[in-house]
């Protein structure tokens, strides 16, 4: 695919400021509408019904910011270990340079949220206006009743929708079941309504109004995604061999006879395109690989007794007539980095750490004088237990000759998933004190299982 | 209208970034201690920091829009 070329650049950007027709996307049926829909329902199914699901006595799947927990099935991650969560995001944008590479745009036509819930609009839509030209119609006709009623029933049933797909998605960092009772008892309030309300009218701005400008205009991945295609990767392409010159004719005609290409010219592939282009003009970045021109073009062709595919997935490669190869340098380096990180990830969670620990210092006072002359600082140890049972715990320090450290509660305990807080004091005679800070390390330890264990610097300070 | 996505979209996407990796390294809790604001939920702190992001962004938008025009 090219970029659109320094001369187009200018019509792009005088497109930028002109006003944007209405599309009005005509219905396909066909393999490729039908995989469509089968993508988009089971997409809204994990998206609306994974909130709910539960795990343990807890919502199975929660990223719970006001606590700083991620609970995913049966894993906890903490803030330490949201460098877990980056290298997701990297593996998610790696594995898209690779299906990007072999197959092209099938995550923009299948899998992406602007898509599915674009067609979930659409598809209401349908249902209240009736099909592409009684949209059109409605569209131009004066407001009547029946105009004020239709429109108004379509714009609350998105609203509604749009209302439910911004609670689940909130329900994905606050318990679901207290936002949705709160939402319909109509006490949801401050951050947490504000959220659901935004993301709401996110989703119904975008998929209700905005819809193919959201892939043209704002879409960063619809921007790039050039970069990653050659002439191996799988594209929707029309074939200009076999269909030009287009024209109109009848079925019996012998149209190879009267000089004419397969395209009988009848524009049901620009009618049914989501993002109003010709793909008969070639391949052009607004094309989001939604198939639905294949569609309804292989219905054109099976009509005409034609062999199916004027309009296909292909390769350019293979449009010129060569052999397409899957495997090729740029596919194998996305692969292997992807295996890689992957690895790593996998590797270093299986290995974490299932304890960790905090140190903080008291803030009220830098040290305390206790009456026998000894130098005492307080501290408050965050023990947290990321292993999934219980644990009974060990704290020792060192750093100090004859460092003694006192605990209220020994052992410490902690439950699965549980932070302990533990007020510690240590105490030192000002004679060993080298410095006026001197560094110190607490280590803690697992009774029943010493090789868990973790250790930690501080500081304590002195009269010098 | 598509002015109006140039300057909000990409300082809303931006403001997304920049407060995970704020948060990352900051607990808000700290913040709420350090400003004083005792009943304030870190859920408030995360969506006020955001949102102070995506002013920022936003005001850089328009003012490179703004000298991107001609000078006269
Ligand atoms: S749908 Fe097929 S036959 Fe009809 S105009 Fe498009 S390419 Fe030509
Ligand atoms: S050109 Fe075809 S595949 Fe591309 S967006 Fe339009 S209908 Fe979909």
């Amino acid at each position: 695919m090219s970029e659109p070329a320094a001369s187009t650049s200018s019509s792009i950007q005088q497109h930028l400021y002109s006003k944007r027709e209405t599309i009005y996307p005509r219905q396909v049926s066909g393999l490729f509408a039908r995989l469509r829909v089968i993508a988009a329902l089971v997409l809204l199914g994990i998206y609306y019904g994974v909130p709910w699901l539960q795990w343990d006595g807890r919502q199975a799947v929660l990223f719970d910011l006001p606590e700083r927990k991620f609970y995913i099935f049966g894993l906890v991650i903490w803030p330490q270990d949201f460098i877990y969560l980056t290298g997701l995001l990297i593996i998610a944008a790696l594995a898209l340079f690779f299906f990007t590479a072999v197959a092209g745009r099938l995550w923009c036509g299948y899998a992406c949220p602007q898509t599915v819930w674009t067609e979930s609009f659409l598809w209401i839509q349908r249902k209240i206006e009736g099909d592409r030209n009684q949209q059109i119609k409605l569209a131009k006709s004066p407001w009547n009743l029946n105009k004020i009623y239709k429109k108004s029933l379509l714009h609350s049933i998105w609203i509604l929708f749009s209302l439910w797909t911004g609670l689940t998605f909130v329900g994905y960092f606050m318990p679901i079941d207290e936002i949705a009772t709160r939402m319909v008892t109509l006490s949801l309030s401050g951050w947490a309504l504000f959220w659901v309300l935004f993301y709401s009218f996110a989703t119904y701005g975008n998929a209700g109004w905005m819809r193919e400008q959201v892939c043209i205009y704002m879409c960063p991945y619809a921007r790039f995604q050039s970069a990653m295609f050659d002439k191996n990767t799988l594209i929707i392409s029309y074939d200009n061999n076999r269909g030009e010159p287009r024209g109109g004719r009848r079925k019996r005609d012998d149209h190879k006879a009267k000089g004419l290409g397969d395209c009988i010219n009848c524009s049901l592939c620009v009618q049914v395109c989501p993002t109003g282009i010709d793909i008969r003009d070639g391949l052009q970045y607004q094309c989001i690989g939604c198939a639905a021109c294949i569609d309804v073009c292989d219905e054109v062709m099976e009509k005409m007794a034609y062999p199916k595919g004027l309009i296909r997935y292909t390769t350019e490669n293979s449009l010129e007539g060569n052999k397409t190869r899957l495997l090729r340098p740029r596919v194998i380096i996305y692969a292997l980095i992807l295996l890689t990180v992957m690895g790593a990830i996998l590797f270093s969670i299986s290995n974490r750490s299932a304890v960790e620990l905090d140190v903080l210092r008291d803030r009220n006072s830098l040290y305390r004088e206790t009456n026998y002359g000894l130098v005492e600082n307080i501290y408050t140890l965050k023990v947290i237990n990321k292993d999934s049972v219980a644990h009974e715990y060990t704290i020792s320090a060192s750093g100090i000759e004859d460092l003694k450290l006192e605990v209220d509660n020994l052992p410490v305990t902690a439950e699965s998933g549980e932070v302990s807080n533990v007020i510690t004091r240590l105490v030192a005679d000002p004679e060993d004190l080298v410095s006026a800070s001197t560094k110190v390390e607490f280590t803690i330890q697992a009774i029943d299982n010493p090789e868990i264990r973790i250790s930690e610097q501080a500081r304590f300070i002195g009269p010098r | 209208m598509q002015k109006l996505i140039a300057v909000l979209w990409p300082s809303f996407l931006v403001a997304g970034v920049a407060t995970i990796l704020f948060s990352n390294f900051v607990d808000p809790d700290l913040l709420i201690n350090a400003v004083g604001l005792a009943d304030a939920s870190r859920l408030a702190v995360y969506s006020i920091t955001w949102l102070c992001f995506w002013l920022m962004g936003i005001v850089t938008a328009i003012l490179t829009c703004h000298f991107l025009k001609p000078v006269n």
